[in-house]
C-alpha cells in the first residue's frame, strides 16, 4: 500500500476517531481522575480495588465475557460449518432465520422473557400443566442459577455474530485447500482441526472480540435477572445515584483497560490465520447435498437454535397481541387492540423515518470509515496502526450512557460540537455520528478479517496493469470483501436501528425520536404501557427481519457469504 | 432475470407493507410545530400519556383565552437524574458564555427533592401565579406543607401541580401460595415469609423514594417517643429500630428499581408477591386486571400511619425564551381545567382526551363535588392520607442524603450477602447472637450519622466520602457473612 495514502487514512480516520469518540468520553471520565482540590487523583481508582463488590462486580463481569462467548462460539461454529459443508432442506430459509435473535428489541426484549421464565410465565405453567412441576410452588427461572442464565441468554442473543463472521471467513476459503487435506488422507476432524479451523481464525475473532467486549459490559440481560454483583450494572447503578458519584467512571475506565487488554492479547494468540493468506476460492464445489435423515437432522439443528433463540421474541408477539397473559402457556384473551393503539400514536411515523436516517447514515459512514481503517490495520505497515486496531474497538467497551453525556456536554452553545446541533438543536448530525462511532468496531472487524483473508496479490496484480489505487479498490478489493462487509453492516444497521443510550439522551424533543425512544415512551404509559411498546417492538422487529433477510438474499447473491 | 426480479420484490413487497402499517393507522395531530405561532419548551420526566394530554389541552386553552396557537416542544432526556445532568451542564454553559437562560422554558414534573436542589442554585424565576392569584395559596386551596411535605417553595419558585404517594401493591395469589395476609404496613413486609418476593424502587436514584424511607424511620421514631422517657433516647431507638426494619424489608427484596412501572407490574404478573408502588400504578393495576365477578388480583393499600403525600411540582427556569408563556402555563396547569385532567375520567367536560392519567390534583376545592363525581379516584382523598401522618423535618430532614447513602451500603451494595444471610437466620429460627450481628447498626447510629457521616458527604472531599462508604460497606457485608457462617 502507498506510504503516504496510509499515513493520510490513518491522519483522517484517527482524527475523526479522536475528535468523536476520546474527546467525549475523556470529557466525562475525566471525572474519575480530577478533583477539584487536589487536581490529577487515582484515589477513585484505588477505591474501586479496595472494595470487594467492585472487585467481584469486575470478576463477574470478565467471566461472563468468557463463557458467553465460548457459549456463543459453541452455537455459532457448527452452524456455520455445516452451512458451508452441506446442501440441506429449507437451508435457505434456515440460513436467514438463524440471524434473527439480533432483532430483539430493548425494553420489551426484557419483558418477553420475564413472560416466558417469570413465576407465573408460560414456561411453568406448560411444566406445571404436564405435571412435571407443582403449580403451586412455580420454579423461579430467573432468581436460580443467574450466572448461567445469563451466559445462555448472551450465547442465545449473541452467537449471530459470530456465525457471520466465521460464516464469512469460510467463504474465503479456498476449498482446494481442504481438498488437498482429504486427497492426502486426512480425517475430518484433523481436517477441521489443522485446516478449516486456523483458516477461519480471523473470522473467529472478528466475532469473539465483539461478543466478549459486548457480554463483558452488557447491562440488560443482567438487569433482567437482577443480577447487581457485576461491573456494568455497578456503573449504571452509579451514575443514576442522586449523590454526583465519580464511582462509575472510575469503573469504566478500568473496563477500558481490561477490554482492550483482552482484545490485544487475543488478537495476538488468535488474529492471525497461521497458514497466511490462500487464494481466492474458485469454486464451491465442496458443497456436499445431504439426503434423507442427515438432510432433516441439520435442518432441525438449525431450527432447533432459532426456536429456542427466538423465544423471548416470541414472548414480545404474544404479549402484544394478549389481554392478560398470566399463569399460561398462552395468553387467555387475544386483541388487536395493542396494535392500533401504538401504530397510530403520534409519536410513531416520525420515529421510524428518524431511525431510518441515523441508522443508514450511521452505517454508511461505518463502511467507509470500516474499510479505510481495516486497509490501514491490514494493508500498510505503518507503526501503531495496531493500536488503532485496538482504539476502534473501545466504542464498545464504554457504556452507551457515558458517551452520550459526553456528546451532551459537547453539544451545548459555546461548546466544541455545538455546531453539529446548530441553534434549532437538531441533533440529527449528532446522533448519525454518535450511531456510527458506537458500531464502528462491527465494520472494522469484518474489513479486517476480510482483508486478512483475500490474496493481497490479486491487488498487486491490478496495480501491476496500471490500475489505479481507487480503481483497484472499487473493481478488486470490495468485491473479494463484499462478503464480510455485508456482514458488518447489517450488524451496524440493525444495531443502529435498535440502540438506546444515546437515543434516549440525545434525542430530548418528540420530532427527533428513534423508534427505541417511541418505545420507551410507549412503556411509561399507565395500564397497557408494556403491550403497547410490545406492539412497536414485534413493528421494530418485522422491519428488521425483513432488512436482514433482503439484504442477505439480495446481497448474498454477490457477496457469496449465503449462498443461496 | 426473472428469478431476480421475484428475489427483489419477495423483499420489498412485505417490506412496504409493514413501512405502510404505520402510516395508515395514524392518528391525526392536533397542532404542529410547524403550524403554531408560540412555542413554549418544557423539560420534563412526565410519561407520554401526561405530555400528550397537557399540550393539546394547553393549546385549546390558550386559544381561546389569547386567540393565538401554541406548541408545546416537549424536551425528555430521561428520569429526573438525566434532566438534573441536563440542567447542569446547560447552566454551566450559560454560564461561560456569560448568557442567563439554557433555551428552556419550564421544568415541569419530578419531586420537591429535584425542585429544590435547582431552586437552590437560583436557576428558576418567581412564579407570577403568586401574586396575581393569591387566593389559591390559602390552606382550603393549596396549603404550603402537608404532614411535613412543601407543597410550594416559601420563595415561590416552583409550585406542586399533582399530588402522589408510596404505597404497596400486592398479589392475592402469591400471598395465598406462601400463606400470607394481605400486607397492611411497611412492617408487615419485613415478614421472613415474604422473602425474595418483594420489589423495591430505588432510594438512592429518586428523592421521592428516599423520602418514603425516612418516612418508614421517622414513624418508628415517634413510636419510641410516645412511649415516653428521655426524648433523646427515644430519637435514637426509633432511628435503629427504623433501620432494623429497613434491613428486614430490603432482605426480602428482589431488587431496587429505579423505574416506577416496574414493580407494579411484576407483582401483576406474579414475578413479585409484594412491591413498593406509586398509588396511580398500583390503582391502575388493580383496576385492568379486574375480572368480570369484579375481584383483582392485584390490590394496592396506603400503609398504615406510613406514607406522606408528596408533589410533583412545576417552575419557570432562569432566562426562559418565552417567560409569558411559561408563566401562562403555570396559570392553567393551577386552573380547575388544568388541575381535573389528571384525574377526571376522559370524556367528561374537564377529562383527558385520550387516556384517564389516574394523578391527583394539588387543589383541594376539587375534592368535593361537582368535581368529585367526574374522577376516576374519587376514594383517594389525598389530603385525608396525608393528615393520618406527621413528619418532623428536624428529626431526619438532615439526615436525608447520609440515610440514602446507609441504605445503599447496608442494603444495595451488600444485598447478596444479606440476602445469604437472612436465608440461614430464617432457616435456623432466628437464634440470638447471630440475630444480633444482623442487626448490628452501631456504626450508622443516629448520633454519629448526625455527626460524622452527615459532616463527610457534606465536604467537598469525595475521596473521603467513598472511603468511608467502602468502610460502612466492609462492616455490614462481613456481619452478613458472618452471620451465615453462624448459621450454618
Amino acid at each position: 500500500m502507498n506510504r503516504g495514502l496510509a499515513y493520510s487514512l490513518t491522519a483522517i480516520v484517527t482524527g475523526f476517531f479522536a475528535i468523536f469518540f476520546l474527546y467525549p468520553a475523556v470529557i466525562v471520565l475525566k471525572e474519575a481522575f480530577y478533583v477539584k482540590e487536589e487536581g490529577l487523583t487515582f484515589g477513585f481508582i484505588r477505591e474501586v480495588f479496595a472494595n470487594p463488590v467492585y472487585v467481584e462486580g469486575l470478576w463477574n463481569a470478565f467471566a461472563l465475557g468468557i463463557t458467553s462467548t465460548l457459549g456463543s462460539l459453541l452455537i455459532a461454529f457448527p452452524l456455520a460449518l455445516l452451512g458451508h459443508r452441506y446442501l440441506f432442506a429449507f437451508k435457505k430459509s434456515l440460513s436467514a432465520l438463524i440471524l434473527i435473535p439480533l432483532v430483539l428489541p430493548p425494553f420489551v426484549g426484557a419483558v418477553g422473557v420475564k413472560q416466558i421464565l417469570g413465576s407465573q410465565g408460560a414456561l411453568n405453567a406448560l411444566l406445571a400443566s404436564v405435571g412435571i412441576i407443582d403449580a403451586g410452588s412455580p420454579v423461579d427461572w430467573l432468581g436460580e442459577n443467574r450466572f448461567m442464565g445469563i451466559v445462555i441468554m448472551n450465547a442465545l442473543h449473541l452467537y449471530p455474530i459470530l456465525y457471520m463472521n466465521i460464516a464469512a471467513s469460510l467463504s474465503n476459503i479456498d476449498p482446494a485447500m481442504e481438498q488437498a487435506a482429504q486427497n492426502l488422507g486426512c480425517p475430518p476432524w484433523r481436517r477441521l482441526l489443522r485446516i478449516t479451523l486456523p483458516l477461519c481464525m480471523p473470522g473467529i475473532f472478528a466475532g469473539g472480540a465483539i461478543v466478549f467486549i459486548w457480554s463483558f459490559t452488557e447491562l440488560g440481560v443482567p438487569l433482567v435477572f437482577d443480577y447487581t454483583r457485576v461491573a456494568p450494572v455497578q456503573v449504571f447503578n452509579g451514575i443514576k445515584d442522586l449523590g454526583a458519584n465519580p464511582f462509575p467512571y472510575a469503573l469504566v475506565a478500568i473496563m477500558l483497560v481490561i477490554s482492550t487488554t483482552v482484545f490485544l492479547i487475543s488478537k495476538a494468540v488468535l488474529g492471525r490465520s497461521k497458514l497466511g493468506t490462500a487464494p481466492r476460492p474458485k469454486g464451491r464445489a465442496n458443497e456436499i447435498r445431504l439426503k434423507g435423515v442427515a438432510s432433516f437432522a441439520v435442518a432441525a439443528f438449525f431450527f432447533a437454535i432459532f426456536f429456542i433463540s427466538s423465544l423471548p421474541h416470541l414472548g414480545v408477539v404474544f404479549l402484544s397481541l394478549a389481554q392478560d397473559w398470566y399463569a399460561t402457556v398462552l395468553p387467555e384473551a387475544w386483541t388487536a387492540d395493542h396494535y392500533r393503539e401504538a401504530l397510530g400514536h403520534p409519536l410513531v411515523v416520525p420515529s421510524i423515518q428518524n431511525s431510518l436516517l441515523y441508522a443508514t447514515g450511521s452505517t454508511l459512514i461505518d463502511v467507509v470509515l470500516g474499510v479505510a481503517i481495516a486497509w490501514v490495520i491490514v494493508r500498510s505497515n505503518i507503526r501503531g496502526r495496531a493500536i488503532l486496531d485496538a482504539l476502534v474497538m473501545l466504542p464498545l467497551a464504554v457504556p452507551g450512557l457515558v458517551l452520550a453525556f459526553g456528546y451532551l456536554a459537547l453539544s451545548r452553545e459555546g461548546q466544541g460540537f455545538h455546531w453539529l446541533v446548530g441553534a434549532a438543536e437538531d441533533p440529527t448530525y449528532l446522533i448519525i455520528i454518535a450511531y456510527a462511532v458506537r458500531r464502528l468496531p462491527y465494520v472494522v472487524r469484518s474489513a479486517v478479517a476480510g482483508l486478512q483473508q483475500s490474496n493481497i496479490a490479486l491487488e498487486e496484480a491490478a496495480q501491476s496493469l496500471g490500475a489505479t489505487p481507487a480503481r483497484t479498490l472499487r473493481r478488486v478489493s470490495l468485491p473479494l470483501l463484499s462478503a464480510n462487509l455485508i456482514a458488518g453492516s447489517i450488524l451496524a444497521f440493525a444495531f443502529a436501528m435498535l440502540e438506546v443510550s444515546d437515543s434516549l439522551i440525545l434525542a430530548q424533543q418528540a420530532e427527533h425520536f428513534p423508534i427505541t425512544k417511541a418505545i420507551y415512551s410507549l412503556l411509561g404509559m399507565l395500564g397497557n404501557g408494556y403491550e403497547l411498546a410490545a406492539a412497536l417492538g414485534v413493528w421494530a422487529m418485522a422491519f428488521l427481519s425483513i432488512a436482514i433477510i433482503g439484504a442477505v438474499v439480495l446481497g448474498g447473491k454477490k457477496g457469496g457469504l449465503f449462498r443461496m | 432475470m426473472k428469478g431476480s426480479l421475484k428475489k427483489y420484490l419477495g423483499v420489498f413487497i412485505p417490506l412496504a407493507i409493514v413501512v405502510a402499517a404505520p402510516l395508515i393507522m395514524r392518528d391525526t395531530v392536533s397542532e404542529s410545530a410547524a403550524n403554531a405561532e408560540l412555542r413554549l419548551e418544557i423539560i420534563t420526566p412526565h410519561n407520554e400519556a401526561i405530555r400528550r394530554e397537557f399540550g393539546d389541552a394547553f393549546y385549546e386553552w390558550y386559544e381561546k383565552e389569547k386567540g393565538k396557537s401554541v406548541y408545546v416542544n416537549w424536551r425528555t432526556p430521561g428520569g429526573t437524574s438525566e434532566i438534573k445532568r441536563v440542567l447542569d451542564g446547560a447552566f454551566q454553559a450559560a454560564e461561560e458564555r456569560g448568557s442567563e437562560g439554557v433555551g428552556i422554558d419550564l421544568f415541569f414534573g419530578g419531586g420537591e427533592y429535584d425542585f429544590s436542589g435547582q431552586a437552590k442554585k437560583g436557576r428558576f424565576v418567581e412564579l407570577a401565579i403568586f401574586k396575581n392569584q393569591a387566593k389559591l395559596f390559602e390552606d382550603d386551596i393549596i396549603p404550603p406543607t402537608v404532614s411535613g411535605e412543601t407543597y410550594y417553595d416559601p420563595n415561590k419558585t416552583w409550585i406542586g401541580c399533582c399530588l402522589s404517594s408510596f404505597g404497596i401493591c400486592y398479589n392475592t395469589d402469591s400471598l395465598k401460595r406462601r400463606g400470607l395476609n394481605p400486607p397492611k404496613s411497611w412492617m408487615d413486609l419485613g415478614d421472613p415469609a415474604y422473602m425474595k418476593g418483594v420489589a423495591l424502587a430505588d432510594p438512592t436514584k429518586s428523592g421521592s423514594v428516599a423520602k418514603a424511607f425516612e418516612m418508614l424511620i421517622q414513624q418508628q421514631i415517634h413510636e419510641e417517643i410516645a412511649k415516653g422517657g428521655d426524648r433523646d433516647k427515644a430519637v435514637s431507638r426509633g432511628w435503629i429500630r427504623g433501620l432494623n426494619l429497613i434491613q428486614r424489608v430490603t432482605a426480602n427484596a428482589k431488587y431496587f428499581t429505579d423505574s416506577s412501572s416496574k414493580p407494579p407490574r411484576d407483582v401483576g404478573q406474579g414475578n413479585a408477591v409484594a412491591g413498593m408502588s406509586i398509588d396511580f400504578y398500583g390503582r391502575t393495576y388493580n383496576e385492568i386486571l379486574k375480572k368480570d365477578d369484579g375481584t383483582s388480583r392485584v390490590h394496592f393499600v396506603a400503609p398504615k400511619g406510613g406514607t406522606s403525600v408528596s408533589v410533583d411540582p412545576v417552575a419557570v427556569l432562569k432566562g426562559a425564551p418565552n417567560m409569558e408563556l411559561a408563566q401562562e402555563f403555570v396559570r392553567f396547569l393551577l386552573s380547575k381545567e388544568g388541575q381535573m385532567i389528571w384525574n377526571a375520567r376522559p370524556g367528561e367536560e374537564m377529562g383527558p382526551r385520550f387516556r384517564a392519567l389516574r394523578r391527583l390534583p394539588i387543589r383541594r376545592d376539587l375534592y368535593q363535588e361537582p368535581y368529585l363525581s367526574m374522577m376516576t379516584d374519587p376514594d383517594a382523598m389525598p389530603y385525608e392520607v396525608a393528615d393520618r401522618f406527621f413528619y418532623d423535618s428536624k428529626l431526619t430532614g438532615h439526615l436525608f442524603t447520609p440515610l440514602r447513602n446507609i441504605i445503599r451500603v447496608m442494603s444495595i451494595d451488600s444485598h447478596d450477602e444479606m440476602k445469604s444471610a437472612w436465608k440461614a437466620l430464617e432457616k435456623k429460627g432466628f437464634p440470638e447472637e447471630a440475630s444480633r450481628i444482623f442487626f448490628d447498626v452501631s456504626p450508622v447510629s443516629y448520633e454519629i450519622t448526625g455527626t460524622e457521616i452527615r459532616s463527610t458527604f457534606k465536604s467537598s472531599d469525595k475521596v473521603e466520602a467513598v472511603r468511608m462508604t467502602n468502610r460502612l460497606g466492609k462492616h455490614f457485608r462481613e456481619n452478613y457473612e458472618k452471620v451465615e457462617r453462624m448459621c450454618r
